[in-house]
C-alpha cells in the first residue's frame, strides 16, 4: 500500500483511484478526530465528510514537499471547531451526553458508545468526555494522533512549554477520571 | 577546646575514638561546661544500642510531620508522574518519585492508570465509521462521469443477479424495438416489412441495408446541442461504451460470417464507429482503450 504522502501527491495530479485509497486510509483518523470534538456519532460522520470535501478542494494549496498528515489533522480540527461553534449557536449548551452516562455509575456502553469496540476504548472515550475542551484537544492531538509538540504549538498558537504542561495536566486529569469510573483501571501496569 | 570544638568531637569522644591529647582536652572542657556536659549525656542516650521495638517510629509520624511542614509529597509527585512514566526525569529525581510511589498507594494507582493510558490512547487514533462512509465522500468529491461509471459498475451486477432480470430485459427490448420501428416517421419504420420479405424469401438479406445513415440523418440536428450539453455527451459516451463492448464481445464470440449474425456484428461495429464519430464531433474524446479498439476494427 502506498504511503499517504504519495497518495496525496497522486491526488493532486488528479488520480481518482488515489483519492479513493486516501479516503479509505484516512477515514478512521478523520472520523476519530470528529468524534472526539463533537462527541456524537452522526454529527461526527457529517463533519468527517465535510473534512474530506475540504481536503479534496484544498489539495492544490498543500505544498508539494509538505507532509500530508499534519495538514489533514489541522484541516480536520479547524473544520470540527467551526462545526462545534455552529452547533453551539444553533442549540443551547447542554451537558455532554457522556456525563449523563457517568452519573448512572455504570460501565455499560451508552447507545452512542456501543459501536466502539472494546471495553477499554469505551472507558477511555467516556472519561475523555468529562474533560474540558482544551484538555481533550491536547490529548487528541498529542497522545492520540501523535502530533509533535512543536506542531501542536504551531497549530494552537501557544508556546511549546504551555503545550507540554497542558498535556501533562490533561493526562493526569484523564487518569483520575478513568479511575473514578473504573477503580481497577491500570492496576498491575 | 571551646564548645564548638567539643560538639564536633562528641561522638568520637563517646566511642573512644580520639587521640589521648584531644580526649584529655575534651574531658577538661566538659567538666567546666554544663551545656557540653548535658550534650554528652544526650549523645550517650542517642547512641545506646536501642530496644528494637522502641526504635520503630510511631505510625503516622511522617504524615504528621509533613502535614505540619511541606505538606504531603503527592502534589509534587503528581506533577512529575507523566515525566516519570515517559522516562523523562533525571535519575535522582526519578528515584525520589519512585520512593514516593512505593509508599503512596493513591499515587501508585494513578501512575498505573497513566501507564495504561500511554498504551490505550493511541488505539483511539482510528475509529472506523460505517461501511458507506467512503462511498458518501466519493459521491461528493469525484467528477460526475466518474461517479456515474462507479455507480454503473456497482449497480449492474446487482441488476443482473436478480431472477426477474431476463424478463425485464426482454420487456424493455421489446418496448424499444416496438418504439423504434413503429413510431411514425422513424428511420427504421420500414425494417419489419423488409425483414418479413427476407424471411419469406422474397428479398435477399442485403435488402436490410445499413440503417445507420438514416439514423444519423435523424440525429444530426441534435448534434449542435451536444456540443454544449455535458450530460447529453455523457449519455452518448455511455452508449458508445456499451455498444463498443457489446460489439467486441459479439466479434469474439462469432467471427464475421456471411449470415444474419454476421450482419448484426457488422451493424454493431458500424454503430460503434458512428457513436465514436458523434463524440468526436461533439468535442468529446472516447477513452483511449475504446479509441484503440475502434482503430483496430477499422
Amino acid at each position: 500500500m502506498l504511503d499517504i504522502d504519495t497518495l496525496a501527491a497522486r491526488c493532486r495530479a488528479g488520480d481518482d483511484l488515489a483519492w479513493e485509497a486516501l479516503v479509505r486510509e484516512c477515514q478512521g483518523r478523520v472520523f476519530a478526530i470528529a468524534l472526539h470534538y463533537l462527541r456524537e456519532r452522526e454529527e461526527a460522520r457529517d463533519a468527517a465528510q465535510e473534512v474530506f470535501i475540504k481536503i479534496y478542494n484544498g489539495l492544490d494549496s498543500l505544498q508539494p514537499d509538505a507532509p500530508f498528515l499534519p495538514w489533514m489533522l489541522r484541516t480536520a480540527r479547524n473544520c470540527c471547531i467551526d462545526r462545534l461553534r455552529r452547533l453551539k449557536v444553533r442549540t443551547p449548551e447542554r451537558p455532554v451526553p457522556v456525563n449523563e452516562a457517568l452519573d448512572a455509575a455504570s460501565n455499560e456502553p451508552t447507545p452512542e458508545e456501543s459501536w466502539l469496540t472494546g471495553a477499554t476504548r469505551r472507558l477511555v472515550h467516556r472519561a475523555m468526555g468529562a474533560l474540558t475542551e482544551k484538555n481533550r484537544e491536547i490529548l487528541l492531538l498529542h497522545h492520540i494522533q501523535q502530533l509533535k509538540l512543536d506542531e501542536i504549538a504551531e497549530l494552537l498558537g501557544v508556546p511549546i512549554g504551555t503545550v507540554k504542561s497542558r498535556s501533562n495536566r490533561a493526562r493526569i486529569e484523564l487518569a483520575k477520571e478513568v479511575r473514578r469510573i473504573d477503580p481497577s483501571y491500570g492496576v498491575g501496569s | 577546646m571551646n564548645c564548638r570544638g567539643f560538639e564536633r568531637l562528641v561522638e568520637s569522644f563517646l566511642v573512644g575514638g580520639l587521640p589521648p591529647a584531644e580526649t584529655e582536652a575534651a574531658g577538661r572542657h566538659m567538666r567546666g561546661c554544663d551545656r557540653c556536659g548535658e550534650l554528652l549525656e544526650l549523645a550517650r542516650i542517642a547512641l545506646r544500642p536501642a530496644d528494637p521495638q522502641a526504635a520503630l517510629p510511631p505510625p503516622g509520624l511522617v504524615a504528621e510531620v509533613l502535614a505540619r511542614t511541606a505538606g504531603a509529597g503527592c502534589g509534587a509527585a503528581e506533577r512529575q508522574l507523566c515525566d516519570q512514566i515517559d522516562g523523562a526525569l533525571a535519575a535522582q529525581r526519578a528515584e525520589l518519585v519512585a520512593a514516593h510511589l512505593s509508599r503512596c498507594s493513591e499515587c501508585r494507582a494513578l501512575a498505573g492508570a497513566l501507564a495504561a493510558l500511554s498504551d490505550d490512547l493511541p488505539r483511539l487514533a482510528e475509529i472506523r465509521p460505517d461501511g458507506r462512509f467512503v462511498e458518501a465522500v466519493l459521491a461528493q468529491t469525484l467528477p460526475p462521469h466518474v461517479r456515474l461509471r462507479r455507480w454503473w459498475r456497482r449497480q449492474w451486477p446487482r441488476w443482473v443477479a436478480r431472477p426477474r432480470f431476463a424478463a425485464e430485459a426482454a420487456y424493455v427490448t421489446t418496448l424499444i424495438v416496438a418504439l423504434v420501428v413503429s413510431t411514425p416517421g422513424s428511420p427504421l419504420a420500414a425494417m419489419p416489412g423488409r425483414a418479413a420479405e427476407i424471411a419469406r424469401g422474397v428479398a435477399p438479406l442485403e435488402a436490410l441495408g445499413n440503417p445507420l445513415p438514416r439514423l444519423e440523418a435523424a440525429v444530426a440536428p441534435k448534434l449542435e446541442a451536444l456540443k454544449s450539453g455535458r450530460t447529453t455527451r455523457t449519455v452518448v459516451a455511455t452508449w458508445h461504451g456499451a455498444v463498443a463492448s457489446g460489439s467486441r464481445a459479439l466479434e469474439r464470440a462469432t467471427g464475421l460470417g456471411g449470415d444474419a449474425l454476421g450482419w448484426v456484428v457488422q451493424t454493431t461495429r458500424t454503430l460503434r464507429q458512428w457513436f465514436a464519430s458523434v463524440l468526436e464531433r461533439a468535442g468529446e474524446t472516447p477513452s483511449p482503450a475504446e479509441r484503440d479498439s475502434d482503430e483496430e476494427s477499422r
